[in-house]
């Protein structure tokens, strides 16, 4: 099972490379980073939050991506309005999602217990 | 998974490759076509391309990364552009929530370029929708047909006509409905299904239902309005079929809860939505009765061929469609367990509600007729879905009257009837074919063939030549009108004599610059209010009439165009010189008080 899983990640993994390949020869190096920063800024923050939802890998993976494409921005463009600089927001909202997603869980399985 | 997701074997039997494998590949093989055929555009020339939707939207997102600050408002030179148009927030107030607009700002800080990483994300923004597909069609009937309906978006003209124009954040949030459709079927189904076996559904469905939808609020309203109708429609089905409402006291308190955050997180940009200055007006009730949309409805906004139902599906596709919607139908009555179906037979009537929502809501059918690429989802679900089905439910229907055409025979009773029966030893080796990989592949040809090569040659020739920003108006752009004071008005009196086709080259002026570039059409300068007459500023560019003047054919038309033109910067500037003058590009600064057109 554990095995299978990780097989199905390296699988989406590789096949993200593949895709950020092509964009590099097609484009160059800001190719490959435009479509590692499609992963990396509306992928990866959803997915860290729904990691423990007990959706499976291909449905988190979607999910994320749509999720991602109109909420990190909206969370960034939030934290911009504190923060006097985008580029620091970028960095503060990636930190705020990756603390939330390992405290979340935590915070949820102390009030399932107290209840 | 679906039915048809097993596992692919190899070497005997012994190497078995899972479906998340074959899932991965499906998709890196959609992704690698389509960024391949979407980037064409920009693959030889790397200049800004699209209407002005495109250069507006990438001009306010270009603001942010190059501010480094999303502000709320809209800086002086977009601002200006459909100044005032928000009737609650006023001027220079924003037409969409920031998601968008902050992803192109994303793209550029990531991707270390100005324009490639932004064009790249309207690429993935707008062919995401065969992504979206694919997801769906696999996790509800394998992989094959996701796979086909995902070959068939990418070759969507409809898609790629709205991606080329630019109106991106319609595109990106309509994309994102099939997948909010699914994620709140599958809410549905635990809820009937009664996974928690207490009656209430997957709350976390219930959770992701709602981020998608709230997503695609964020990115565009319609978006959001065609997941909601479709919602509503597989919901109404699903208390039809089950005859109960999907409310629980166990689902009560959740729905309330998501429906909490969703309005804390939508109402701040709600006025944004409410404040718009479109002046529309309802459709009547016969309208509800036409398919589609009627190109005369959409005409200067969009060409023929985006409405059109022989453009998006090249008549060799028909078949399939109609055998796809057949099977559709004859599955809901014939297969026991039909949710699956429903949910389909749900977007075809739902994607029908959303296309006619004007008949309800008063709505522009410029705007609506983008509602149309729906339309696409599901037709080219059915199309791929017509392959797998076809088989199966003819193998079902001959063995209800009693022929099992699909029964194999063993090796050695086909030899032995081979014996006394050649062609009948034939017909049962036919049987052993795989009809449905056979027709997924003639599917996959005619596609490539048809849809795919028209794409080819849309996208190839999309914008070329003095169609796009050429180099000289680009260079100007950016080294001349950019070092002008931030409040500068640039009036661009060649759109009156040239026409409508220079509009998104003064545009695009308009993005590079960052500087306020606007038609001319005579009357009073300055023509608003807002305008410091202290910096305003008129170009008269010649540069495209060169190009023209330069093939013989083309001569007197360019002729036609520069005489009126020289006469208007003669009248307005006759003793003046120009602070520019190089490449058939002028510019004047406008002294106040100056003559006027």
């Amino acid at each position: 099972m554990t095995a299978r899983l990780s097989m199905d990640y390296a699988s989406w993994l590789v096949g993200v490379l593949v895709v950020a390949v092509a964009a590099f020869v097609l484009f160059g190096f800001a190719g490959f980073r435009s479509v590692a920063a499609v992963a990396v800024f509306f992928v990866v923050p959803v997915w860290l939050l729904l990691r423990k939802s007990g959706v499976d890998l291909e449905e988190k993976l979607f999910f994320s991506l749509f999720i991602g494409l109109g909420l990190f921005p909206l969370l960034v463009w939030a934290v911009n309005q504190v923060l006097p600089s985008f580029r620091l927001s970028i960095a503060a909202a990636f930190i705020a999602v990756a603390a939330a997603s390992f405290f979340l869980p935590v915070f949820l399985r102390q009030r399932r217990k107290q209840q | 998974m679906g039915e048809g997701v097993g596992s692919v074997s190899a070497a005997g039997g012994k190497l078995r490759l899972g479906s998340g494998l074959l899932s991965a590949a499906a998709v890196c093989v959609l992704l690698v076509v389509s960024l391949v055929l979407w980037t064409l555009p920009f693959q030889q020339s790397q200049l800004p391309f699209g209407e002005g939707d495109s250069a507006w939207h990438f001009a306010i997102g270009d603001s942010i990364a190059s501010a480094d600050k999303a502000e709320f408002r809209l800086p002086f030179y977009v601002g200006a552009w459909y100044y005032g148009f928000n009737r609650i927030l006023g001027p220079f107030a924003p037409e969409y929530p920031p998601s968008s607009h902050v992803n192109y700002a994303l793209m550029q800080v990531a991707g270390g370029e100005r324009f490639v990483p932004v064009f790249i994300y309207r690429a993935f923004g707008s062919f995401l929708g065969a992504l979206a597909v694919f997801f769906v069609i696999s996790r509800l009937f394998g992989i094959l047909p996701g796979f086909l309906a995902g070959l068939g978006l990418s070759f969507s003209l409809r898609e790629q006509l709205t991606y080329l124009f630019g109106q991106q954040p319609t595109l990106t949030s309509v994309l994102i409905a099939p997948v909010a459709s699914y994620a709140w079927y599958k809410y549905l189904v635990s809820f009937y299904g009664g996974d928690s076996g207490k009656g209430g559904g997957n709350n976390a469905y219930l959770f992701i239902t709602f981020a998608l939808l709230l997503s695609q609020y964020l990115l565009h309203l319609q978006g959001f309005v065609a997941s909601a109708v479709l919602m509503a429609v597989f919901t109404a089905f699903m208390v039809v079929r089950f005859r109960k409402l999907p409310l629980s006291k166990l689902s009560i308190k959740p729905l309330i809860a998501v429906a909490v955050v969703f309005v804390a997180i939508a109402a701040p940009f709600a006025q944004i939505y409410l404040g718009a200055g479109d002046v529309v007006s309802g459709s009547g009730f016969g309208r509800f009765f036409e398919w589609g949309i009627s190109p005369d409805d959409v005409q200067g906004s969009f060409p023929a061929s985006f409405v059109e139902f022989a453009a998006e599906y090249p008549k060799v596709l028909w078949p399939f469609l109609v055998a796809g919607i057949l099977l559709l139908l004859l599955r809901l009555f014939l297969v026991k367990s039909n949710v699956k179906e429903l949910f389909l037979l749900s977007w075809l009537v739902g994607m029908y509600l959303a296309v006619h929502i004007d008949v309800f809501i008063p709505t522009g059918l410029n705007r609506l007729a983008r509602m149309l690429v729906l339309e696409n989802y599901i037709f080219y679900s059915l199309i791929a879905l017509s392959v797998v089905w076809l088989p199966g439910t003819v193998s079902s229907v001959m063995k209800s009257l009693g022929v099992d055409f699909f029964a194999k025979k063993t090796a050695g009773e086909i030899a032995t009837i081979a014996v006394f029966s050649p062609t009948r030893a034939i017909r049962e080796i036919l049987r052993f074919l795989p009809f449905r990989y056979i027709l997924a592949a003639i599917l996959a040809l005619l596609l490539i063939f048809t849809s795919g090569d028209a794409s080819y040659s849309t996208l190839k020739g999309a914008y070329g030549g003095i169609e796009r920003i050429t180099p000289v108006q680009a260079d100007f752009a950016g080294s001349v009108l950019g070092k002008l004071p931030e409040n500068a008005y640039v009036y661009d009196p060649s759109l009156k004599f040239v026409g409508q086709w220079r509009y998104p080259k003064m545009r695009w002026m308009l993005a590079i610059s960052q500087r306020h570039v606007g038609r001319y059409d005579g009357g009073p300068i300055p023509g608003a209010g807002f305008i410091d007459p202290n910096e305003v500023y008129f170009m008269f560019d010649y540069s495209d009439l060169a190009v023209f003047a330069s093939n013989p054919a083309y001569q007197q038309q360019a002729a036609s165009w520069f005489i009126p033109l020289q006469q208007l910067e003669q009248q307005l500037f006759n003793n003046t010189p120009p602070i520019y003058d190089a490449n058939n590009i002028r510019l004047y600064k406008h002294e106040p008080g100056g003559a006027a057109a």
